[in-house]
């Protein structure tokens, strides 16, 4: 026997009756667990849609982490250590050897906005005494800048040309607290590289002055 | 009868469970497969002809047009010619479509695959003789459709993006793996539907078997369709 040769009318109906099976769990269990399509509430009601909630933020999250952080990779090169600080060719000056004062900067807190136009860089810095300590916070408006976090030691009424990196990152945000090992002007290098105008909010609470 | 119906019983839900639970398995290429795949470079036959017969042996779609496809095979002789037929088909468009790197939207390709259940539980009905008075070579739509689930294959390999170094070893591995996976499935489908021949009940359920062949193939294929329109 090759085929089953059913009457038309049979055949009709089962073809109706395997549509009929396939719109019904399409409707109420496939399309909510797949696509979050639910046009019946069926697929609530059995808690097929949750599936669908739970893959869809499990995929979006890593595939759009992932595309961004390719993205980004590429935009912005590799820090490397060897960068960290003045070239070693400038030498260490004597001064950051100084002992802390008897008595540690006012407490103070302040909130201040820097323009960081496109394709360019801007230094901000506040005085502080050896081992003064803040909390910090920055954060773009939009867009990413480099920054570096450094200081220079207070030399007479000069600073020096010495500089040590506390932390160098491409960011549009980042949080801290820092205690300063010298005497000097400690604070912020930021470069835009965008082709845009870039502000950031610096917030300061601690021991400095301006 | 008793023993007849809990065969049919588990066919069906082999067929509907397949149909609408199989997606965390769906093609066979997993998340461990996909990790191995786009760090690899260079010839590597060995997984890659794993992953073809893992992915045949988990991809439903073209189990379940097998199924359809040897239903009313009886004769040995028969079974091995169509599966030429379907082999032929699928590996020359797996080879053609990733070495000359053809992409066809994977969706598109899906339902169309889907479609060739329909096709062949309609087939299997009769419907070809019924409506039209002519039965269209099943040999040649066999080939046919075998070329679409070829296509299909191709399309899975190229969503991985996996190094052009070594591709065409890799491909031959794959395809062969494909061929392993499908004789082991065939093997058990055989052995299951040869068993059930026996009985009074693979007659007089074969309709309804096919009916939930095309329901099967109806659900895939708006699964697709959807998938398609909403991506």
């Amino acid at each position: 026997m090759k085929n089953l040769m059913l009457e038309k009318k049979n055949i009709i109906i089962n073809i109706a009756l395997a549509m009929g099976i396939a719109s019904f769990l399409l409707i109420v269990a496939v399309l909510p667990a797949e696509y979050g399509i639910d046009p019946t509430g069926a697929g609530k009601l059995m808690g097929f849609d949750r599936l669908y909630v739970a893959e869809k933020a499990s995929k979006l999250d890593k595939t759009v982490i992932e595309k961004k952080e390719i993205k980004e990779a590429k935009k912005y090169p590799a820090l490397k250590l060897e960068n960290l600080g003045s070239p070693s060719s400038v030498q260490k000056p004597k001064e950051i050897d100084n002992a802390a004062p008897a008595k540690q900067t006012e407490f103070r807190s302040d909130e201040f906005t820097i323009d960081v136009l496109a394709g360019k860089g801007i230094e901000f810095k506040v005085k502080m005494k050896k081992y003064d300590q803040f909390k910090y916070e920055w954060l773009t408006n939009e867009g990413v800048v480099f920054h570096d976090f450094h200081g220079e030691v207070k030399q007479g009424e000069k600073y020096s040309k010495f500089y040590e990196s506390y932390a160098q990152a491409y960011s549009n945000n980042i949080v801290g607290t820092f205690l300063a090992p010298f005497e000097g002007i400690h604070g912020w290098y930021f470069s835009n590289k965008s082709d845009k105008d870039i502000q950031v909010k610096l917030r300061l609470k601690g021991q400095y002055s301006i | 009868m008793q023993l007849t119906f809990k065969g049919i019983f588990l066919l069906l839900l082999i067929i509907v469970l397949g149909a609408i639970g199989g997606e965390a398995f769906a093609h066979g290429v997993n998340e461990t497969t996909k990790s191995f795949l786009s760090g690899n470079s260079g010839i590597a036959f060995g997984p890659f002809l794993y992953i073809g017969a893992e992915h045949m042996l988990t991809g439903y779609d073209h189990l379940l047009f097998l199924v359809g496809v040897i239903f009313f095979l009886y004769k040995p002789k028969e079974v091995l010619l169509y599966v030429s037929f379907f082999t032929i088909g699928h590996s020359s468009t797996l080879l053609f479509g990733v070495l000359a790197d053809i992409s066809i939207n994977a969706y598109l390709i899906d339902a169309i695959i889907a479609l060739s259940i329909v096709y062949k539980g309609f087939d299997n009905m009769g419907g070809f003789d019924r409506f039209f008075g002519k039965q269209p070579n099943t040999k040649a739509a066999v080939l046919i459709f075998g070329l679409f689930h070829g296509f299909g294959l191709a399309s899975k390999l190229q969503e991985l993006h996996f190094s052009e170094d070594g591709l065409f070893w890799n491909l031959i591995g794959f395809n062969i793996g494909v061929e392993i996976g499908q004789f082991i499935a065939l093997a058990v489908v055989l052995v299951l539907i040869n068993v059930w021949r026996k009985y009074d009940s693979f007659i007089r359920f074969s309709s309804l078997t096919n009916m939930l062949l095309m329901a099967a193939g109806f659900l895939l294929i708006g699964f697709q369709l959807t998938g398609y329109f909403t991506s």
